[in-house]
């Protein structure tokens, strides 16, 4: 598999303030990475680097294109941010005005426009909420709305700084699960900042970052069974991996699960 | 600081409630997305008006505006909505330079509301904007404290915090509560967090009160809650799907405890 991002030797400063520590890692296509670590950890600037929106130390390559001011907009037009604060990503003033905005100003035609409506609205239950106007939507449906409008013009990578604070655990596990899907039939590259490490549950790859500096890189699981990692860094193993791993010390179970209900069907069966 | 809610309504997303918030305790409101819980507060702060019943703080009908909000601290559910200074030390000062507070006494107060959330006079000079949101949460919570509220209400405060930022928060809250005789209102619909730092709870649903409790009585209403769509913490819904098994395992919020309970079963 091809690498979509490459970082090397990256850093940053916000006000005298060493935030990013000469950072390098190197992410595929067609992959789903968590970066995770406590508030302050960096997380969110590491985000902004890779979206080009602040100045860094260091080389970054996106798609082939070398971030700099030339290649700025070629880079762009391939990704999609979603950041955390809502209020500041709404473009239209219907919710369909928002999920359109991208495509008509990379001057897609109105057959192309209608038909990823169709296809992103009914991926993410928004059919009816199209002809609605933003301001009267609640929270939890701008949040949808901003990461489905960040799909429409069908970016390769997708970048998501801590954007599901509106979201009910409900419809939060029913977009990680769509992103999921979608990651998988379209083989794009999501690259998810969250502290919440049930979320981290969906990616197949975990950065852990701690002031500035990338400490651990693997497996999600082999991430969580590393308890002294976690505890160091303040980080809650999820709990049905806890519980996995405490039920497996105790000879109950052979292996850790994800899922809740396959643990209780297999250990009553 | 006791405030009592008699039949307050706010036309259909408030209906009737009747309740009493006691002082120098931790209560938390509670209740799925769209329950009322924030229009409480806001009603609570004076922010919102009622269209029908009234409010009692500390037996008064009357309670002057300017002094509720002196007196109830308040913080948002978006630490962002709190921010409109440039520095870090003019956005907790600005409620002291509003009561006209002496520049003296306004930077020790200030100095030791940052001490109180966690954080030191380093930031003082820093940019809201340029810090982490859990940062951000803090400091909104100090600009609450600094001018000694006998309430804090804090609206959904762990959303936007990590582990370690949850357990010091509820470190903080607990320590107001002993130590300051503070009255604590959080809130939220994170049972996780809830449970840990209540001493009494009311759950709203579709404007109404349908439960409330004190200390103990969340473990017992397990399946309540999960009945009016409360998200509860994941160790509650492995107990309940046990429970539908037909395997009987008591509520409880102690992993260990679990575990023993699972091998018993097993």
């Amino acid at each position: 598999m091809r690498n979509v991002i490459n970082v090397s030797n990256v850093s940053v400063m916000y006000e005298d303030k060493v935030v990013i520590r000469n950072v390098s890692f190197d992410i595929s296509s067609n992959s789903f990475v968590a970066i995770v670590g406590l508030n302050g950890s960096g997380k969110s600037t590491l985000i902004k680097v890779m979206s080009g929106l602040i100045k860094y130390n260091g080389y970054i390559n996106i798609n082939g294109y070398v971030m700099d001011d030339i290649n700025i907009n070629n880079i762009r037009q391939g990704m999609a941010v979603v950041m955390d604060d809502i209020e500041s990503q709404f473009m239209g003033e219907t919710v369909f005005e928002d999920l359109i905005f991208n495509m008509e100003n990379l001057m897609y035609s109105d057959k192309d426009i209608e038909k990823r409506v169709e296809y992103i609205s009914e991926l993410f239950g928004l059919k009816d909420l199209l002809d609605v106007e933003v301001k009267y939507i609640s929270n939890s449906e701008r949040q949808l709305v901003s990461i489905a409008a960040s799909l429409m013009a069908s970016p390769s990578i997708l970048l998501l700084d801590d954007c599901f604070h509106q979201l009910s655990v409900r419809d939060k596990k029913r977009v990680l699960n769509i992103l999921k899907k979608y990651r998988k039939d379209n083989k794009i590259s999501i690259i998810m900042v969250t502290h919440n490490m049930e979320d981290v549950m969906y990616a197949d790859r975990v950065m852990v970052i701690n002031k500035g500096e990338i400490i651990s890189d693997g497996s999600v699981i082999s991430t969580f069974k590393n308890r002294s990692l976690m505890e160091k860094n303040g980080l809650k193993v999820p709990f049905v991996i806890d519980l996995s791993m405490r039920l497996m010390d105790r000879g109950v179970i052979d292996h850790v699960y994800l899922d809740m209900g396959k643990l209780v069907r297999d250990l009553w069966k | 600081m006791e405030i009592k809610l008699n039949n307050v309504s706010y036309n259909y997303r408030l209906r009737n409630v009747n309740y009493v918030f006691e002082s120098g305790v931790v209560t938390c409101v509670i209740g799925k997305s769209g329950s009322g819980k924030s229009l409480l507060g806001f009603i609570i702060v004076g922010l919102v008006g009622v269209t029908s019943g009234y409010i009692e703080i500390d037996g008064k009908r009357d309670y002057d505006l300017k002094k509720v909000r002196k007196d109830i601290g308040y913080v948002f559910q978006n630490p962002m909505d709190h921010i409109f200074c440039d520095t870090v030390y003019e956005e907790i000062s600005f409620g002291l330079r509003q009561y006209k507070f002496k520049l003296d006494k306004i930077d020790e107060q200030v100095s030791k509301a940052l001490s109180m959330v966690g954080l030191d006079d380093s930031y003082l000079d820093r940019n809201p904007r340029n810090l982490s949101s859990g940062e951000v949460e803090r400091v909104a919570i100090a600009a609450s404290l600094v001018l000694n509220p006998k309430v804090l209400i804090l609206d959904e405060p762990t959303v936007y915090l990590d582990n370690k930022g949850v357990r010091e928060l509820n470190k903080l809250l607990l320590m107001l509560r002993d130590k300051y005789g503070k009255s604590i209102i959080v809130i939220s619909n994170d049972m996780d967090n809830v449970s840990d730092i209540y001493d009494n709870y009311v759950m709203l649903d579709k404007g109404s009160i349908v439960s409330y409790g004190s200390k103990g009585d969340i473990l017992n209403n397990i399946d309540l809650f999960m009945k009016y769509g409360m998200e509860v913490s994941d160790i509650f819904r492995f107990i309940k799907l046990c429970n539908d098994k037909g395997v009987n395992i008591k509520y409880t919020n102690n992993i260990m405890k679990l575990v023993g309970y699972v091998m018993d079963n097993v």
